[in-house]
């Protein structure tokens, strides 16, 4: 019974683990409009995803699209199409190249992995609800960034009504996880905690993991990136940021590595 | 309609009695009263009969107070309606009485229901008829599912009321929620409409005017095919359709004899407004004539074609579609032209027609024998040369049974359907197929 049990698991994971180079072919990733329409935290987990398939030296043709949310089988966005496949977000893509052993992490020990989980999870659990917060909810941005940018891709009346109609669902699902009733205060302090957390995790090493690059590398340069170069009226994410000198001088390192060469 | 008598004990006759033999007789009007009206207004009322003070002879009174009771019908002023004419003390004077009940002023109804595929749903609905008492209908509905959707419909008409006028003015606020099967998506729509509708000739040729603003979200499911995926999201359309239909059968869904045919057009995106930009050309004919011994002919011809107007590619939800037990029957609904990964993404523009051989079966007028072959295609949206695409991609289908109507509300038929031409990527199934509706080709 055993027996057979792994000789069936392992069919499943041959069957899983395709080769990289043969069914790597016209990877496309769909991803909002970066100029217009992107919101701060899509625009970084678009750019997490970009900068992660270069680490893995995966090439990808990006697809700017209005529609992305809703071609995104989750509303996740970006969105990797390999074939008929669909793949939306950061971590699905993440464990889609690891499954197709062409990974970044493969190396690390499994103490390591769960470090590395742990830096993940404040940048998703913290860090893009500090941005989501941010934009949706800091009312000066919606009304003079936010709202403007998701209804850019629309005509009016819908340019109006839809961005009002995204801040309640996003109003809704804040709620749900109490950081709609959050004052602007509070949120930045929850902002500075993460900032100092993964500060002083990355200290004076090349990358968060040590010195080889690791998909919390990209993770955690797409939003850097995304904090650092995006005008909002409210600046003091960035400025928040800025406190940590050694994040800032990582995110220029990866962006002239992966971008500049 | 009546003609009065003489004396305290009034006696009414039967209008052709005297209809076509009092041509000489001179009339004059003294009064129209109406007996009966509750809140229907006076000015509504004048505008239907002025014309009668016209009568010149008793011959034309009587047919006039015919066609002015039979119009406060149709145009939904009165439920019922009947003339009685009577004598007034003056030399050649006529006194018009109209006998009238008015339309339930509220109707009002619920109820719970089970849709094709299998969802519970609760609907409510009301009416008022005449509200203003200028013949207006105030019509709402709202239906709640079970998975949580809401739609409603509110709509009203006005008739605009003169002589032996049939036009009106309606205007309807919607909100609607659909699975299309042929695209294997969700689609929900928002929608106002004003429409405007005028006879003319007899009330033979109808015209349609129509403005429409919709709002459209197209949501892909777990099935859909990534081209369908790629139009997901919110659209606006706004257009003008305009529509010119001229009619001469005997009856509206299964004509023995006569002919229709229906022209339109619909602009969407003009001036840049809203999201949707193509012209629509449609044109449908039909028409029937008797043979031999009770059988009866039918043929139709059904071509449409939309052009993108914008940059984009025409839109998934603004193409053509075609095939169904309505037209190509034996095809899946929706599901001739281009394919993928078993959605149909539709086409730019498709020309269909059918001939119908019928023979009347006991009830004569309402259960039919039928045959029919019926042809079409559907040229896709980038094509190059639409008519050697359409000739290229031609499908046939030919089938024979029985065809049901009840009482000219609806068309039921079940058919044994055979291919006689199709491609290898369609989805059609030989076999008995059943269809129900009212628009058929």
């Amino acid at each position: 019974m055993a027996a057979g049990d792994s000789v069936l698991i392992g069919l499943v994971e041959e069957a899983l683990s395709m080769h990289v180079d043969s069914e790597w072919h016209e990877a496309k990733l769909y991803t909002p409009f970066f100029k217009d329409q992107a919101q701060l935290y899509e625009f970084a987990d678009c750019l997490a995803v970009q900068t992660f398939l270069r680490m893995a030296q995966l090439p990808v043709q990006t697809k700017q699209r209005p529609n992305t949310e809703f071609i995104s089988p989750t509303g996740e966005m970006p969105v990797l199409q390999i074939g008929s496949i669909l793949i939306p977000g950061f971590s699905g893509i993440v464990d889609l190249v690891r499954k197709k052993e062409a990974g970044l992490s493969s190396h690390l020990t499994e103490v390591h992995k769960a470090d590395m989980a742990a830096q993940i999870a404040v940048i998703d659990n913290i860090l893009r609800r500090v941005e989501m917060y941010v934009v949706w909810i800091h009312d000066e941005t919606y009304s003079r960034v936010t709202s403007t940018r998701f209804g850019s891709v629309y005509k009016w009346p819908l340019s109006r009504v839809l961005p009002a109609l995204k801040r309640r669902e996003m109003r809704e699902k804040l709620g749900s996880i109490d950081w709609a009733n959050k004052s602007l205060v509070e949120v930045m302090e929850a902002a500075d905690k993460a900032f100092r957390c993964l500060s002083s995790h990355l200290g004076t090493q090349d990358y968060v993991m040590g010195s080889r690059v690791t998909e919390v590398d990209a993770l955690l340069f797409g939003h850097l990136f995304a904090i650092l170069t995006t005008r909002l009226p409210t600046m003091e994410l960035s400025n928040a940021l800025r406190k940590y000198p050694n994040l800032v001088e990582y995110c220029e390192r990866v962006e002239n590595e992966y971008f500049k060469k | 309609m009546e003609e009065g008598g003489h004396g305290r004990q009034k006696h009414f006759h039967r209008a052709d009695l005297l209809h076509g033999k009092c041509e000489d007789a001179p009339s004059i009007v003294e009064a129209v009263q109406f007996h009966g009206v509750r809140t229907t207004k006076g000015d509504a009322l004048l505008q239907e009969v002025s014309e009668l003070y016209k009568s010149s002879n008793v011959d034309e009174l009587v047919k006039n107070c015919h066609l002015a009771a039979k119009h406060l019908q149709e145009v939904g002023l009165m439920e019922n309606a009947s003339a009685l004419i009577d004598t007034a003390p003056s030399k050649n004077g006529y006194i018009v009485n109209f006998v009238v009940r008015e339309p339930k002023s509220f109707t009002l109804g619920a109820k719970i229901g089970m849709s094709t595929q299998g969802d519970a749903d609760m609907s409510m609905h009301a009416a008022r008829h005449s509200f203003n008492g200028r013949g207006e209908v105030a019509d709402a509905s709202y239906t709640y599912t079970v998975k949580g959707d809401h739609s409603f419909n509110i709509s009203m008409s006005k008739p605009l009321l003169g002589w032996q006028r049939y036009s009106g003015i309606a205007s309807s606020l919607s909100r609607s929620f659909a699975y299309l099967p042929w695209n294997k998506a969700n689609l929900e729509e928002n929608s106002l409409v004003l429409a405007y509708n005028n006879n003319y000739w007899g009330r033979k040729i109808l015209q349609q005017i129509r403005l429409n603003a919709i709002w459209r979200t197209l949501m892909a499911t777990k099935e859909s095919a990534f081209a369908v995926r790629e139009h997901a999201g919110h659209t606006l359309k706004v257009s003008a359709e305009h529509e010119y239909s001229f009619d001469s059968r005997d009856r509206p869904i299964l004509a023995s004899r006569g002919i229709v045919v229906k022209m339109g057009q619909e602009l969407a995106g003009a001036f840049g407004i809203g999201d949707a930009a193509f012209v629509r050309h449609q044109l449908d004919i039909q028409a029937a004539a008797p043979l031999f011994s009770k059988f009866f002919l039918a043929a139709s011809f059904h071509a449409k074609r939309m052009e993108s107007m914008g940059e984009n590619e025409l839109h998934l939800l603004d193409r053509v579609y075609l095939g169904g037990q309505s037209d190509l029957r034996g095809f899946m609904l929706n599901s001739i032209g281009t394919r993928v990964d078993n959605s149909c993404l539709g086409g730019g523009c498709a020309v269909a027609g059918a001939v119908h051989l019928y023979r009347p079966l006991f009830p004569a007028d309402s259960l039919f024998a039928h045959a029919f072959i019926a042809s079409g295609s559907v040229a896709s949206v980038r094509a190059r040369n639409i008519v050697r695409d359409l000739v290229e991609s031609q499908r046939i289908s030919v089938g024979a049974g029985i065809t049901f109507v009840f009482k000219n509300i609806l068309r039921l038929e079940l058919n044994y359907v055979q291919a006689l031409k199709k491609t290898s990527n369609d989805s059609f199934n030989r076999g008995f197929h059943f269809g129900a509706g009212i628009n058929f080709m």
